[in-house]
């Protein structure tokens, strides 16, 4: 059985490919990790007063959760509001995609 | 119908699901069609309906961020992104934007940068739409003096590497990237990060996302398929909104209710809008995409007008010209997709 094999300077030139992907990609990382104002920076609008605290008073249930988390924990609150827009992305994705199929509009 | 309105515990007040359904999905269309964020679109509809506009900016990102993923993964299986490009593209935006931010922040040590941002806005807007439109107006041209009698009334289908991206593409100076699933044999990577840093420099510059400057660019700089071009900006437009999602949540000016509701209308029309590309010609999705570029331009002279006469009119016209275009544009695809999917069914 005849088994192709790449070519030692195919091979070669694709991990340097690789490599210099991922150093651009980690340096990017880095650069917007330590230097945040980079993305969006020119959007030419001011973001507000940064202490601005919410009344807690009205609240209750998840709206209640998010103030708190809101008031207490910005870092928290940034983290979560992140996290839940990918995750929640990603289920209303797979599950609109399955209702769209589902209606034959594969 | 009070039952249709939902408090938001951030900002404190009331508003209307319907509308944030209806905004999330007209973006969510375009922007699976088109691969832009459509920052340009949800900040000015939100800030209409009464948020604020550092919350409507927020909260846009936030929804923004959700709705690339799902446009980003649809468009990832119909073999539409080019996961080495988008990196790429990503690095080098990044750069780009640091140098537009930098200039706008001397512009504005010296005088009026809102208007000069305006008119570049104008210029390039109107330039771009122009020829856009006007390249889809030569080749169809073209096609149908060439075509067969029977095949006269068809649109044209096969889409050709523009002269300047082949000009760029015969500079070999190394080191050398090819990029198969875009079908580019070999580009200097320092052209791409050249190219990627200028349209990072132009949204950085001009205060947006990015996706509505990498579609054009993509295409016509470095010759990539349509479909391709729609999908690799999409990725681009993913990690963008990330971060910016996260800096306005810690800033606090974003509204997660608010956000993740938007984000169920934009789910299906992210599907709608990436299943579209696939009935829908290249040609014919640069011809959309040039009219609204022009609308959004229409608008921008209309706040240029604004700041000059000072008459709120026009801010307020600039504001229901884009949301206009975008639900007319958003109608158009929808019964596209209608009627591509009726022949493709009679067929």
């Amino acid at each position: 059985m005849l088994i192709k094999k790449k070519p030692v300077g195919e091979e070669k030139s694709a991990l340097s490919g690789a490599l210099l992907l991922a150093g651009l990609f980690m340096g990017a990382i880095v650069m917007v990790s330590f230097y945040p104002a980079i993305v969006f920076a020119g959007g030419h609008e001011d973001t507000g007063d940064l202490d601005h605290k919410v009344d807690l008073e009205n609240q209750s249930g998840i709206n209640l959760l998010i103030a708190k988390l809101y008031n207490d924990h910005r870092l928290l609150f940034a983290l979560a509001v992140t996290a839940t827009m990918a995750v929640v992305g990603i289920v209303i994705g797979q599950v609109t995609g399955i209702l769209l199929r589902f209606l034959g509009l594969k | 119908m009070d039952f249709l309105n939902v408090y938001l515990p951030i900002s404190g007040i009331e508003f209307s699901v319907i509308i944030l359904l209806i905004i999330g999905f007209c973006v969510g269309t375009l922007g699976g069609f088109f691969g832009v964020g459509g920052a340009w679109i949800v900040t000015p509809a939100l800030n209409i309906f009464g948020f604020n506009m550092p919350f409507a900016i927020g909260t846009d990102l936030a929804h923004i961020f959700g709705k690339s993923i799902i446009a980003t993964k649809k468009h990832s299986k119909m073999g539409n992104v080019d996961w080495r490009l988008g990196l790429f593209s990503i690095a080098g935006s990044i750069v780009g934007i640091e140098l537009g931010k930098r200039t706008v922040l001397y512009l504005e040590k010296i005088g009026d940068v809102g208007s000069v941002i305006r008119w570049v806005y104008m210029v390039f807007l109107f330039g771009l739409g122009i020829y856009m439109a006007y390249e889809y107006y030569s080749v169809t041209k073209k096609m149908k003096s060439e075509a067969p009698d029977n095949l006269k009334a068809e649109a044209p289908t096969r889409e050709e590497a523009s002269p300047l991206s082949n000009k760029l593409r015969s500079l070999k100076i190394p080191p050398m990237v090819s990029l198969p699933v875009s079908g580019v044999p070999g580009i200097s990577f320092w052209i791409l990060f050249g190219l990627f840093a200028l349209t990072g420099f132009l949204s950085g510059f001009m205060g947006v996302g990015g996706g509505f400057i990498l579609l054009p660019a993509l295409i016509y700089l470095i010759g990539c398929p349509t479909t391709v071009a729609v999908g690799t900006s999409l990725l681009s437009v993913c990690f963008m909104s990330g971060y910016g999602c996260f800096t306005y949540s810690l800033s606090g000016r974003t509204e997660l209710v608010a956000a993740v509701i938007m984000l169920f209308g934009a789910a299906i029309g992210a599907q709608v809008g990436a299943m579209a590309t696939k009935l829908v010609r290249g040609y014919g999705i640069r011809l959309l995409f040039a009219i609204m570029i022009i609308f959004a331009g229409i608008s921008v002279a209309l706040k240029q007008a604004h700041s000059a006469f000072g008459y709120e009119i026009f801010g307020t016209l600039a504001a229901y010209c884009v949301m206009g275009a975008a639900g007319g544009m958003t109608a158009l695809i929808f019964i596209k997709l209608i009627i591509g999917y009726r022949s493709k069914g009679a067929a």
